[in-house]
């Protein structure tokens, strides 16, 4: 039994839905639309540029969760997993994950995005575990501050051994599939590396690597 | 797989097109005024467009959503369940009472994908079909949303307060109550939402359920009707969200049983076939009474927030489905 490690966003899902989850906001006027569109899209491109200060863009995305109600939020979320994140599921990404599940791999999504946002969407892929950015939560809600390390670029494989530290579970045999050279400190750690319908470095470097490279769009 | 699909379809569309032609004809007779305002909202059935052929990835990717939805919904029940059986109070019972709910609608906004494979005598040879050896199995429509129930086949019910499985003797086994499902009677169910429900919500008077009606499994083991209460709530929920993992699982996944069986089909075949789906759901929904206190009740498949679901789904998938 082998890990098989997923990145979410543009992986096995077709967006990115940190950047939804804000643009979601924005059309729900929970925040402050000319402001916060404008922010929210130049961190997608600082991310997808490999410029992204992941401590800025937490403070910066976690605002709104520490600004509202938990049960709001809660509310919010379903709408938002209903109307936007589950058309976007990749059919193919249930294929990948069914073929890993059938060889008794363990199935792990390890991603940027936040626990909050990320949670129901581990649920709908049925994965077996998930490790996110962790937002900080108090007695009330939460306080808008990250916990922990952000499981971002060199982050992800900080909390991969952390996570590893109380599983039964190794890294040999491991798999671990990424659209984004964001990923790459994982991508050379695990024994197989796999692009998926990735971004032009990632494809340069997989194709250089040997990695193999697919696609789960249509 | 099973070649004779596209023949046992036609014949199976000829006669449901019949029935349809002389329902509709009955339905002429009718004054305008005699139809709910309701169905008015309903859209009339689309042209299905041929020329393009991506109805199936349409209708796909619609069952995409609706069964991941449901998925999630499950899991939060579950997650609402076990907080509640480990420290039952009054405000996370309602919370599992509206879990149970939505998960339960989100079940219903299954329902045109599920019944188009019944329309086309697909069966998924593990979930849909019944079986008594060498192990009974009941198909998972059977297991899910078994209903009407006799509640007092499970619990206390009002005037009659030690009935049913729960003040019973027998250890309360995810076995027994598989075996006790439907046991020499439909209406004896034990599975599924609507026996959840019973033992979430209980009767109108005297068996309404409150925090106290159950006890934390964090306990030692008793014989008391609170403890069992929570065991069979525990159970009863582990093999719903069992059944919800399987059913969208066949549905997600490409190479399962259900996408295959219609990936098979030609598209005039699955054309006619959603076509078919959508008049008859379009003609119940249609003929969908007024709410009464009989069908407006909690997890009703006819209560007006069901209807209106179900009402929305078609707009939906006809909206999808209709030519740009």
């Amino acid at each position: 039994m082998a890990l098989a490690i997923f990145d979410l966003d543009n992986t096995l899902i077709a967006g990115d839905s940190d950047h939804a989850w804000g643009d979601f906001l924005v059309e729900q006027n929970i925040v402050n639309k000319d402001e916060y569109q404008q922010a929210n899209d130049k961190f997608l491109k600082d991310y997808q540029s490999g410029q992204l200060n992941i401590f800025e863009y937490l403070d910066f995305a976690l605002k709104p969760l520490a600004e509202n109600k938990l049960e709001d939020l809660i509310k919010l979320r379903n709408t938002f997993f209903e109307q936007k994140i589950a058309p976007i599921l990749l059919p193919k990404g249930f294929d990948l994950l069914e073929m890993h599940r059938q060889k008794g791999d363990f199935l792990l999504i390890i991603t940027a995005t936040n626990r909050f946002v990320t949670e129901l969407i581990a649920d709908a892929l049925q994965v077996d575990d998930l490790i996110a950015t962790e937002p900080e939560r108090n007695k009330s809600g939460f306080t808008g501050k990250v916990e922990g390390t952000p499981s971002f670029k060199e982050g992800k494989i900080k909390r991969l051994n952390h996570w590893l530290e109380s599983q039964p579970h190794s890294l040999e045999g491991a798999y671990f599939y990424s659209d984004s050279h964001n990923d790459l400190p994982l991508l050379e750690l695990v024994q197989h590396p796999v692009a998926v319908d990735p971004d032009d470095i990632l494809r340069q470097v997989s194709a250089s690597k040997q990695w193999p490279i697919m696609s789960l769009r249509n | 797989m099973d070649s004779s699909i596209p023949k046992r379809l036609s014949k199976r569309i000829v006669f449901v097109l019949i029935i349809i032609c002389l329902s509709a004809c009955s339905k002429e007779t009718q004054t305008e005024n005699d139809q709910s305002s309701a169905s008015k909202k309903t859209l009339p059935a689309p042209q299905i467009n041929l020329k393009e052929n991506k109805a199936l990835d349409l209708f796909l990717a619609k069952a995409n959503t609706a069964f991941s939805t449901l998925t999630v919904s499950a899991k939060k029940l579950r997650k609402a369940v076990s907080i509640f059986i480990d420290k039952p109070t009054e405000q996370q019972l309602k919370i599992c009472q509206d879990e149970l709910e939505q998960t339960h609608l989100n079940y219903i906004a299954t329902y045109l994908y599920r019944n188009t494979l019944i329309l086309a005598k697909i069966e998924h040879p593990e979930l849909d079909k019944n079986r008594l050896t060498p192990e009974i199995v009941h198909s998972n429509n059977s297991r899910l949303d078994k209903h009407p129930i006799i509640p007092g086949y499970i619990d206390s019910v009002d005037g009659y307060p030690s009935s049913g499985i729960i003040f019973s003797e027998q250890e309360i086994t995810i076995n027994f109550i598989n075996k006790e499902h439907q046991f020499s009677d439909e209406a004896y169910v034990t599975l599924g939402f609507h026996a959840l429900g019973y033992l979430l919500r209980g009767g109108e008077k005297e068996t309404r359920r409150d925090a106290n009606s159950f006890s934390s499994l964090n306990q030692a083991k008793t014989l008391e009707p609170e403890y069992r209460r929570s065991v069979y709530t525990k159970l009863i929920v582990e093999l719903i969200i069992k059944d919800i993992a399987l059913l969208s699982k066949a549905w997600l996944t490409s190479n399962d049983y259900y996408q295959r069986s219609l990936k098979e089909l030609s598209a005039e075949q699955f054309n006619t076939l959603i076509e078919l789906t959508l008049k008859l759901e379009e003609n119940t929904l249609t003929k969908a009474g007024p709410l009464t206190k009989e069908n407006n009740h909690y997890l009703s498949h006819e209560s007006e927030q069901a209807i209106d679901l179900r009402r929305s789904l078609l707009n939906s998938l006809q909206t999808a489905l209709s030519p740009p």
